[in-house]
């Protein structure tokens, strides 16, 4: 065998490490500088968590749900609005009309009692100047036929 | 197990009957009402009117304005204690540029409609000074009023409204004070009446 082939065996021979091996080793990590962590890095060290993952993939479902639902709510209630001004304007415009005809009604009625009601007064007013005017009969005695 | 099923059963058979009278019943309510509808054909005067108000407001459509109208404001309030119960209001409005352009046949369909069993004329009014005639139908049914119609026809302008569903003339006479139109010096004959006794 050559001195080489020595050499290797006894450099790749198995030792066994001392028992304190672990705790140098852990030592020496703790003295060592901590590595600067910008804020974003660890914030995005939280998404490679799977949870985070899957709550993060499910919240954004959830709002295109809930943005879809809500602009499609915002415009039917947009156009309802818009349709119950239309149909308020239509229906005061009604109101008004039907309300100013009636009244057309209600006064000529009003003006034709007025008018029969001056007849009836100058009716009555002739009458009794008649009445005035003409001799008072007789009564009549009791027993008298 | 068996008289359980046949309980069921005879539940279900209640709750069926039940639906199908409590559907009859609104079915009928807004049929009754339906028939207070009055189909306005006035195709032939669209032409020849200088102006023309078309106003078709249904049963939803008025519950859509009553939603919006405030009661804060007079003016909607007044109108909005009116359109509890009804079902529809349709209007027509035509003015023309010169007279007789519309003549009585013009207003038949409309008038042979009013004459079906139910309509009654509790107003007509003929001033031949000024060339008006106005009339104001309501139909009822008992003591429930369906229906109002009212057909102003003027030497230069006719209007029929359609009022369907129960309605109070007094209040809705009383909205042209409210919607800014003139008022009218309504004049009671009581008084004279009581004054002369």
């Amino acid at each position: 065998m050559s001195r080489l082939d020595d050499e290797l065996k006894i450099a790749l021979q198995r030792r066994e490490v001392s028992p304190d091996f672990t705790a140098k080793v852990m030592a020496r990590i703790a003295e060592l500088p901590p590595v600067p962590v910008s804020p974003w890095q660890k914030l995005l060290a939280l998404f490679r968590l799977p949870a985070m993952q899957f709550a993060t993939a499910a919240t954004v479902v959830c709002l295109v749900i809930g943005l879809t639902f809500g602009v499609r709510y915002y415009r039917d209630y947009q156009e309802m609005r818009k349709e119950s001004e239309i149909a308020k304007a239509q229906v005061m415009l009604a109101f008004q009309i039907a309300s100013s005809k009636l009244n057309k009604a209600k006064k000529k009625i009003n003006q034709a009692a007025e008018r029969i009601a001056t007849d009836d007064e100058q009716a009555d007013q002739q009458s009794g100047l008649q009445r005035e005017t003409r001799p008072t009969p007789k009564t009549k005695q009791n027993g008298e036929k | 197990m068996r008289k359980m099923l046949s309980i069921s059963a005879t539940a279900r058979a209640i709750l069926f009957l039940l639906l199908l009278a409590v559907t009859g019943t609104f079915a009928a309510y807004g049929q009754n009402f339906q028939r207070a509808k009055v189909q306005i054909d006035f195709d032939g005067l669209t032409d020849k009117a200088s102006e023309v108000v078309e106003v078709n407001v249904d049963a939803r459509m008025l519950r859509l304005a009553a939603k919006i109208m405030k009661d804060s404001n007079p003016d909607e309030a007044a109108v909005k204690a009116l359109l509890n119960g009804l079902q529809g209001v349709y209007v027509r409005v035509y003015e023309f540029d010169r007279e007789n352009q519309y003549s009585s046949s013009d207003l038949e369909g409309v008038r042979s409609q009013l004459r079906a069993p139910g309509w009654s004329r509790i107003v007509g009014v003929i001033s031949k000074r000024e060339g008006m005639k106005v009339e104001v139908h309501t139909m009822y049914e008992g003591e429930q009023m369906l229906g109002l119609t009212i057909i102003a026809a003027e030497p230069k302008e006719l209007a029929l409204v359609n009022i369907v569903g129960p309605i109070d003339l007094d209040r809705l006479a009383q909205l042209s004070d409210r919607l800014g139109l003139p008022k009218l010096e309504l004049k009671s004959t009581g008084t004279k009446k009581s004054n002369r006794d």
